[in-house]
């Protein structure tokens, strides 16, 4: 978030140089570019693997999905070496040809990883033609949190947040995948793929949801100070993590919960990015993180579940619609637009 | 022939810089997206799609607006804040002046985050006023509204808006207040006929900061407009940002862009200096 | 060479028009005025004559209203303007900077003193046509002051305080930023300008021959206090102290102590003996104690070469050093033959044959007791 003035420069001057220049630079050696989201490069992690692989580690953090596509379509993925990504973003990296296909061998420590994870023709969204692209280490949902104390009884549906008895105490995250989650909430056939009808319905319905939010929020750092601000009975979008930084800042009054429409979950993977620099540490980085005191300690530290060892107080994964990509990515950028740009009252 | 380079340096070094990327921009905006692909053929595409859908004219004007009624708050407000720091006198004018300098070099998401705070529900304003017996409970008229947005940008930009005019101020010379009054006017008359006219360069150059600044900013609306947070700047940032249309988001900034050079070049009639030529 | 002041009659026929009593001026524990009295006259050209730091800006400062005196009192016509605000009083200010107003032309310039009256449109635009056209301004009213020469923008300022018809002008260094040509048509300028509208003009300056040239009166100060105040003739040749006797050019100055008085003269006894200097207009110098040291002041001019014995008052013997011609004058250099350490300086007109003496020639210089005056230490 603090970087957004300087992204929007650093993406007016790659707007003009790409115009002008065209091609990206060589990676450096010894260095190994991480592209994820926050957390996922943890401080300790870095140092050890700095140490042990003497290479140097630089790590961008992104806020949104559609954020980090553009910085790798923006740099045809030569800026960086490994990337997270959920599965249901993978799709469009692969049909672009921005990242590579693994080879698993160069993973060992994908010994270590449950069996429902080690067919990966299983899981999907990971393969394309018999090749893997993402190797899964983290998952977890992306469902509703709310406030005990200003909602006593909890609450069952999304429809929660149409009701006028919370105007102006919901937060919701300023993306379009909250499209696929309200689609999912009012009860769409596929909430990854609506025909025109379809959207039109799910706009018109959000736009009036407009009325009841108090913002949409940008990161998780910025939900949190709305949290903080006061008045915010129900976070959307809200997960795992999310509770951990809440009761982390004193607040126990926090909780996470599934409506019975379901909630969506994720799985985050591993890819070597096409433009790779240096293919050994980019392997070596993601069989460091699939090491059990490594995954441990993210589960530990994010409250996401790895894929490691078993999860304690899961019970809700089998309610979990698993993101898929959708079927048109600018088109729900623009519905996303326009919904936020419709005129409130 | 070393001279010829350093002339070539100098015209082509800004050039290079400054309209190289309006070009870059310019001949972006005439091209478009097929799915995730620039199509580079030249087309009004875009410039089409701008006028036609209902979301982006509407927003572009409700962010001029937005951005004029900022740039006249803080002129309200910044012009005799300025006036007060040109009548201090010694150390406590550059001390002061530092204090209204200094917001300038902190972090801008860190100051919008100090002034959510205090605008917030539960924030210092509030408090202040429910405390003071002002209010009876905490209003959420200062947060996440377009009263917020035109708050905090206005303070955000007010050190903009009050240096130039500050500088223009001290520019003017003691002996025209002096002979203003020599002649027989009134202070408040040498006020409204010798320094409100002679710091109006200063003004326009406030002005101009804080319209060019707050039209183009969208993290500010955003982080506490609420629901109305959606600006125009938001619009383009997610052309690059998130949809991945660069051809579309182009054409955006050469909007924003036309805009923002009109208003220097307007900035630059209104403040040019009075019969210099004949 | 008259020896009274040829503008006596006339000052004493004035009438004291501001009076500044007393006046002391503080910044901080910097003391700039010490005990200042000056009566200014109805409708005289008064110059006020200092080096820099002298406190003559300050004096103008004052009457103006621009600050206030740390103590003492300033009358106008009798009545106390201390506490009258700058834009109540009548009197106007030609700034050292011109203080133009650079967003107006020069016809609204000139009118602001009216405007801020009230006075009617076509009143304004009649008499600041008539105030441009006693500047030779007529052509220029259109212009900015940016448009304007050095010269012309000193014009358009006075024009735009005497439209005011002021009681008193008060010109603060106006020409100091004029070339020397400019500078003394200003002059001529400014003089004719007195003479016409018959205001009381205070001119500040640290310009001797320019206040010389112009004044009626001059106020001579130095460190904060008046030393002089008088014609220039009366200054020139009859100083009361050795500043001001040294200030307006060349002068000799013979030291000795006060002897006995003899009608309108008194004796003063030297190395070299005996001189005779008058004492009219120098009331101090008449009524000092006999053995009080003095000096003898006599400008180079007043000396005469070679006079037959008898003829002058005072008379010396001396060798000649050095004759210099420079131009129109010739300036000789003497020694008095029983003290060679006295040193004389004499001016006498150049003559295409040389002035009948060289250097080492024996000869003598004299001169009558209505040429020196006597300076007290």
């Amino acid at each position: 978030m603090s970087k957004w003035g300087a992204r929007a420069v650093a993406l007016a001057a790659a707007t003009a140089m790409t115009g002008l220049l065209g091609g990206p630079a060589a990676a450096g050696k010894g260095e190994l570019r991480f592209l994820g989201w926050e957390g996922y490069a943890d401080d300790d992690w870095v140092a050890e693997f700095k140490k042990t692989y003497d290479a140097d580690v630089s790590v961008v953090y992104i806020g949104s999905n559609d954020e980090m596509f553009a910085k790798m379509k923006g740099s045809d993925g030569a800026d960086y070496d490994v990337m997270t990504v959920n599965t249901g973003e993978l799709v469009r990296y692969v049909d672009l040809g921005l990242v590579k296909p693994l080879d698993l061998s160069r993973v060992p420590n994908r010994a270590n990883q449950l069996l429902g994870f080690q067919d990966l023709a299983k899981v999907p969204g990971v393969t394309k033609d018999g090749q893997v692209y993402g190797v899964p280490f983290a998952w977890g949902s992306i469902t509703l949190i709310y406030d005990t104390d200003k909602i006593k009884t909890a609450p069952t549906s999304w429809s929660v947040l149409w009701d006028p008895q919370y105007k102006g105490q919901i937060i919701m995250p300023d993306s379009d995948q909250q499209l696929i989650q309200m689609a999912q909430a009012l009860k769409m056939k596929n909430p990854f793929n609506l025909s025109q009808d379809e959207m039109g319905e799910l706009k018109a319905k959000v736009i009036d949801l407009r009325a009841n939010l108090k913002a949409f929020y940008s990161t998780f750092e910025d939900s949190l100070q709305y949290y903080e601000d006061g008045d915010v009975a129900l976070i959307v979008g809200g997960d795992e993590y999310r509770i951990k930084l809440l009761n982390d800042r004193g607040f126990q009054n926090v909780k996470l919960i599934v409506p019975e429409e379901g909630a969506l979950g994720w799985t985050d993977v591993y890819t070597v990015t096409k433009g790779v620099g240096d293919e050994d540490l980019a392997y070596a980085w993601i069989n460091f993180i699939l090491e059990k005191r490594v995954s441990d300690q993210l589960s530990e530290r994010l409250a996401y579940p790895n894929t490691v060892s078993q999860p304690a107080g899961m019970d809700y994964s089998s309610q979990l619609l698993w993101l898929e990509p959708v079927e048109d990515f600018t088109w729900r950028t623009n519905v996303w637009n326009e919904i936020k740009a419709a005129p409130i009252e | 022939m070393r001279r010829g380079a350093w002339v070539a340096l100098n015209l082509g070094l800004p050039a290079a810089l400054i309209l190289a990327p309006f070009a870059a921009f310019l001949v972006h905006s005439f091209w478009r997206m097929d799915g995730f692909h620039v199509v580079r053929a030249l087309s009004l595409h875009n410039y089409r799609r701008f006028v036609s859908e209902d979301i982006f004219l509407p927003l572009f004007l409700k962010t001029c607006e937005l951005a004029l009624e900022v740039t006249a708050i803080a002129v309200l407000i910044g012009y005799p804040i300025a006036v007060f720091l040109a009548t201090l006198r010694g150390r406590a004018k550059y001390a002061m002046v530092l204090l209204f300098v200094v917001p300038l070099l902190m972090s801008y998401i860190i100051k919008i985050y100090a002034l959510r705070s205090i605008l917030g529900n539960n924030g210092f304003l509030n408090r202040l006023l429910v405390a003071t017996g002002v209010l009876e409970r905490p209003t959420g008229f200062f947060a996440y509204n377009f009263t917020a947005v035109l708050i905090t940008l206005t303070i955000l930009l007010l050190p903009l808006m009050i240096l130039p005019i500050f500088v223009s101020l001290e520019r003017i010379p003691r002996s025209l207040l002096e002979a203003s009054a020599d002649l027989g006017a009134h202070p408040a008359y040498t006020f409204w006929h010798v320094i409100l006219p002679l710091s109006l360069p200063g003004v326009v150059v406030g002005a101009s900061f804080t319209f060019i600044l707050a039209i183009g900013d969208f993290i500010t609306p955003t982080m506490v407009g609420g629901m109305t947070g959606f600006t125009y700047g938001a619009a383009v940032f997610s052309q690059f940002g998130t949809a991945f249309d660069w051809p579309f988001g182009a054409m955006l900034s050469v909007v924003l862009l036309v805009v923002v050079v009109a208003a220097m070049f307007l900035a630059a009639w209104l403040g040019r200096p009075r019969g210099a030529t004949a | 060479m008259p020896a009274a002041p040829p503008h006596a009659d006339m000052t004493a026929s004035r009438r004291t028009l501001l009076e500044l009593c007393g006046v002391n001026k503080l910044y901080g524990a910097t003391r700039v005025l010490r005990d200042v009295d000056l009566a200014i006259e109805d409708g005289e050209f008064l110059t006020i004559l200092g080096p820099s730091g002298s406190g003559k800006t300050t004096i103008l400062r004052l009457i103006g209203g621009f600050i206030a005196p740390s103590s003492g009192d300033i009358r106008f016509d009798g009545t106390s303007v201390v506490p009258v605000p700058i834009f109540k009083r009548p009197f106007n200010t030609v700034f050292q900077d011109y203080a133009l107003f650079p967003h107006m032309r020069v016809n609204e310039n000139v009118a602001y003193g009216l405007r801020v009256r009230g006075v009617g449109r076509e009143e304004i635009r009649s008499r600041v046509a008539r105030a441009l056209a006693v500047v030779a301004l007529g052509e220029f009213g259109e212009r900015y002051p940016a448009q304007l020469s050095g010269g012309q923008r000193q014009r358009v300022a006075l024009a735009r305080a005497l439209i005011l018809e002021p009681r008193i002008l008060l010109l603060d260094e106006p020409l100091g930023a004029l070339d020397a040509e400019l500078r003394r048509q200003m002059q001529q300028f400014l003089m004719r300008l007195q003479r016409e509208v018959r205001t009381t003009f205070v001119f500040v300056t640290h310009d001797q021959e320019e206040a010389i040239t112009m004044s009626d009166r001059i106020c001579v100060m130095r460190e904060g206090v008046i030393e002089q105040v008088g014609p220039p003739t009366e200054l020139y040749y009859r100083p009361r102290t050795p500043f001001v006797a040294g200030f307006f050019g060349d002068n000799n100055l013979l030291e000795g102590t006060l002897g006995g008085a003899d009608g309108a003269a008194r004796t003063v006894r030297t190395p070299f003996g005996d001189l005779r200097s008058a004492t009219a207009g120098q009331p101090e110098a008449a009524a000092a104690a006999d053995g009080r040291a003095v000096k003898v002041a006599v400008r180079p001019e007043n000396l005469r070469l070679a006079p037959a014995e008898g003829t002058c008052d005072n008379w010396l013997a001396v060798r000649i050093a050095e004759v210099r011609f420079v131009g129109p004058i010739s300036h000789i250099l003497a020694h008095s033959i029983d003290r060679p350490d006295i040193a004389l300086l004499l001016k006498r007109p150049s003559q295409a044959g040389g002035l009948g003496v060289a250097a080492g020639d024996r000869t003598a210089i004299g001169w009558n007791a209505a040429e020196c005056s006597i300076v007290l230490q």
